[in-house]
């Protein structure tokens, strides 16, 4: 957890660092120069175009501009130039610009309206200019062709004379053209008396002359009026402040970028810092990684000599420990051989003492019989003296008197009888020796192979006799089935026996004691039940009496091996083991052993229990 | 007429306050565009009652106007102007009679939403035409937004910019002589003299300036019922000085576009001239003059307008 804490926390740092590193490299990205060129490029167009207004102005009211497309062509360019401007800006975002092409972009409206109003001014005043010489013309040649009107009588109108009419026109004529030249107040103020005298004149001229002086004092209006609100259209283009306002918005566009480069330095002298402190960073970790390499080394060195001399002591050790497994395993077998060897010679020093009895009796007797034979021999001796000899009749009855006497003595005491009653106890007790002889041979079979057929209830009954000294103060309740012969090592069997029978001997009292041993088949295999009425085991020493070394009995009485060595048997034999409880009502050990299992032959140090090897 | 190859006799001419048509190739639009907006030109579905298209009031085989006095939008409704025609629109250098739209595609948008006219929205006409999956599919080809308000005024005033209509006057400013009649060259000299020019030039012969109607004479009172329409630019731009200003209209076509100004109020071109003569040259002219000046102007309908579809 501490771990995952660190690295976590390692890896959110080295992020920290490369997102800062990026986060860096992405401000001081070199500033693109196609965002300058982006921007000069429709800033210069607005200019041109700005100026080549101002020109075909020039040139329209001077009349070299046959006619207005040149003032009309640039703006569609006029009109995407300033949508790409205003992209540019709202992309850059930046307050000043946006104004300072807000107030140009005015500027350039008002422009095109002023140049859109000098068109129509200057069309009216070009077409009024153009007419008006016709128009004076046209009025002479009426003048001179109509009749001339009677005088009025009326005396408060003025009635020109046709000369004095025509030359009036060919004034204002004039007077227009001089004023259309320098259109000053004095030339105005000249027109305009001269318009006001033509208007007031009421004679009762033909239709056709009233007509044409009417039209040309409308023409000389036009002219007049045209020509002062053109200069005034002209004038207020003039004055405004386009190119100025291009200016305010290249500075802008200076200060912007400017701004950007001083950041962008900022920046960059930030990335050198920081790149700086990563390097150094580095560095710092670099060595800390060698010094951290080294010393690991060092401590690998040591460590690896360490393990070395572990390793040493642990193999020793550990041959030791089996030394003294082996050792401790010996003592378990010789403990129990001791006590089987005891509870063996006790049983077969009871026949040997009788048997040694008789024997004892036969040679006492073997005594009398040979006197008996020597009186005999006696007897027959005089009996059979040749004629020269002669043996006193005396010595003759005193012998067989002698010889009825020890014949009647045998016959009285049955000698005979007894002699043949002593053999036969001592063949008895000899049978009785054998017998036990052979169930110890039968028991550690060691005149058959250690892999055999074997009959559990022949194994548990050699048992019981071998360990008679142990259990004839037990009662012993065999309920033994007919089970089937299981395929097994025979003296790791009755081994087994051996051990849980002497378990539950120990385990119970020679007053009460009752060891139940059970046979049943069962399950392709055989299941032996060896159950005491004894002390039971405590429920928390339960799980340890397999335990190699576990022992509740005082040092010196048990190895402790016993039940692990058990344990290890049936395992082998791929049997099962298992025990059942109580204290104070007994202990039952039940185990299970299949009928067809090869068993796998047991190895050093857990031998089986082998006699010979004592 | 199409395919005609006239071998000029000479240079083209100088300094003439008229100027010949671009070629519809030098504009370089997209044939794709300009097909979809053909298609979109005459779509009733731009309309709200689906009765209406640009081709109603712009009817590209009666010279791109409808011939009515005023046009008739959805339900059969009245509007406030004459139509104006179609063709070579997109020489203008602003769009209506008071030049409120600056562009082709802005005259789109208004017309698209004036209640008289076309009486939509945005979104219905986009919702319409986006069912039409394979109208959209065609879109989705020509412009990688796909179908919009913007790709469709796009397609449509790129048609419009396509619809030019080169005249005989054209193959005469470029140098051949005999493309205009004696007469009718007679025509163009006095329709400079007489000062038609002073708004009547460049290359649309118009439609590059505005100008007051009525400027000597004024027109207005003597006609009377003064509508709102009749303010002309002053209805855009407020200024007393707007009154009754409009667009000088291109010339180009003339002949077909009847009848004339914005309250089609003059049927013939004959009195069309008259009321120019009247009311914006404020001079007389005798009437061999005005039939010359018609016949010039006659020359000024596109050699191909009618072949048109």
């Amino acid at each position: 957890m501490k771990t995952f804490i660190r690295t976590t926390l390692l890896i959110l740092f080295i992020s920290a660092l490369i997102l800062g590193l990026a986060a860096l490299v992405y401000k001081t990205r070199s500033l693109d120069p196609a965002l300058h060129q982006s921007v000069n490029v429709p800033i210069q167009t607005l200019e041109n175009i700005n100026a080549q207004w101002d020109v075909d102005v020039l040139r329209s009211r001077e009349g070299l501009n046959a006619n207005y497309d040149r003032l009309t062509n640039s703006i569609p360019t006029l009109r995407q130039t300033q949508s790409t401007l205003k992209k540019i800006i709202i992309e850059l975002n930046d307050s000043k610009l946006e104004q300072a092409n807000e107030t140009l972009n005015g500027l350039l409206e008002q422009k095109i309206a002023l140049i859109d109003n000098f068109k129509s001014q200057h069309a009216l005043l070009r077409n009024s200019l153009r007419f008006l010489p016709t128009a004076v013309e046209q009025l002479d040649v009426q003048l001179a062709s109509s009749p001339m009107p009677s005088p009025s009588t009326d005396t408060a109108t003025t009635t020109l004379s046709y000369k004095e009419l025509g030359s009036l026109a060919t004034e204002l004529l004039t007077d227009i053209l001089k004023f259309n030249a320098l259109p000053d107040v004095t030339n105005q103020q000249q027109v305009e008396a001269l318009i006001s005298r033509l208007e007031n004149l009421d004679a009762d001229y033909p239709l056709l002359i009233k007509d044409q002086l009417s039209m040309i004092m409308n023409h000389a209006r036009t002219i007049l009026m045209q020509r002062e609100s053109e200069d005034a259209v002209l004038a207020e283009s003039d004055a405004l402040p386009v190119e100025q306002s291009l200016s305010t918005l290249v500075q802008q566009f200076e200060n912007y970028f400017a701004t950007l480069q001083q950041e962008h330095d900022q920046w960059s002298k930030a990335l050198n810092i920081y790149a700086v402190s990563l390097l150094g960073l580095l560095l710092l970790t670099g060595i800390n990684l060698w010094r951290s390499y080294r010393s690991l080394d060092q401590a690998n060195a040591l460590l690896e000599q360490r393990v070395k001399e572990r390793t040493a002591e642990l193999t020793r050790t550990l041959e030791q420990l089996k030394e003294s497994q082996l050792q401790l395993v010996q003592s378990e077998k010789m403990a129990s051989l001791g006590q089987m060897v005891a509870g063996i010679a006790h049983e077969i020093n009871t026949p040997l003492a009788y048997v040694k009895g008789g024997l004892e009796i036969i040679n006492t007797r073997i005594t009398d019989m040979h006197d008996y034979v020597a009186e005999t021999q006696q007897l027959m001796s005089f009996m059979s003296a040749p004629e020269g000899e002669s043996v006193s009749e005396e010595a003759l009855a005193e012998q067989f008197a002698l010889v009825q006497d020890i014949t009647s003595a045998f016959i009285e005491t049955e000698a005979i009888d007894e002699l043949k009653a002593l053999v036969g106890d001592g063949l008895y007790g000899i049978e009785h020796i054998a017998e036990i002889v052979r169930n110890l041979k039968d028991f550690s079979r060691l005149d058959r192979a250690r892999v055999d057929e074997f009959n559990v209830n022949e194994g548990i009954k050699s048992t019981l006799s071998i360990a008679r000294n142990i259990v004839k103060y037990r009662r012993i309740d065999l309920q033994l089935a007919d089970v089937p012969n299981i395929l097994c090592a025979p003296s790791q069997i009755n081994q087994v026996f051996l051990n849980l029978i002497n378990n539950a001997c120990q385990a119970t009292n020679p007053e009460t004691g009752l060891i139940t041993i059970t046979t049943a088949s069962a399950e392709q295999g055989v299941i032996i039940k060896v159950a005491d009425n004894g002390s039971g085991i405590a429920p928390e020493v339960l799980g340890k009496i397999f335990d190699p070394f576990f022992t509740t009995k005082k040092v010196g009485e048990g190895t402790g091996l016993g039940l692990s060595i058990v344990q290890r048997i049936i395992k082998e034999h791929g049997g099962r083991m298992s025990v059942e409880s109580t204290v104070g009502q007994g202990t039952c050990f039940t185990v299970w052993l299949p009928q067809q299992h090869q068993p796998i032959l047991a190895s050093e140090p857990i031998a089986p229990m082998d006699l010979q090897a004592v | 007429m199409v395919g005609f190859a006239p071998t000029f006799a000479g240079e083209p001419l100088l300094n003439e306050p008229l100027g010949a048509l671009p070629t519809v190739e030098s504009l370089q639009l997209d044939p794709a565009k300009i097909a979809l907006g053909k298609r979109l030109f005459h779509d009733t579905r731009l309309s709200k009652d689906l009765t209406t298209s640009c081709a109603s009031c712009h009817d590209l085989s009666k010279a791109g106007v409808d011939n009515l006095k005023r046009s008739l939008g959805v339900r059969r409704q009245e509007g406030g102007i004459n139509a104006p025609t179609v063709f070579n629109s997109g020489l203008n250098f602003k769009q209506f009679w008071d030049g409120r739209a600056t562009t082709l595609e802005e005259q789109i948008d208004q017309v698209v939403h004036n209640p008289l006219e076309l009486d939509m929205t945005w979104s219905e006409i986009v919702e319409r035409l986006n069912a039409d999956t394979e109208l959209a599919q065609q879109f989705k080809v020509s412009y990688p937004e796909g179908l919009g308000q913007n790709s469709i005024q796009e397609a449509i005033a790129t048609f419009e910019r396509s619809l030019l209509t080169p005249s005989r006057l054209d193959r005469y400013l470029k140098g051949d002589e005999k493309a205009l009649s004696e007469s009718e060259q007679k025509g163009y000299q006095l329709f400079k003299s007489y000062g038609c020019i002073a708004c009547h030039q460049g290359v649309n012969i118009g439609g590059n300036m505005f100008q007051k109607f009525g400027a000597l004479n004024d027109y207005f009172t003597v006609r009377g019922n003064l509508t709102k329409a009749d303010l002309g630019r002053f209805n855009v731009t407020q200024k007393e000085a707007d009154r009754h200003v409009f667009k000088v209209p291109s010339l180009r076509n003339v002949a077909l576009t009847a009848p004339y100004f914005h309250d089609g109020s003059a049927e013939s071109l004959e009195a069309a001239i008259e009321v120019m003569f009247r009311h914006q040259l404020g001079r007389t002219a005798p009437d061999e003059d005005k039939a010359l000046i018609a016949q010039f102007l006659k020359t000024l309908t596109g050699e191909t307008v009618g072949a048109k579809p």
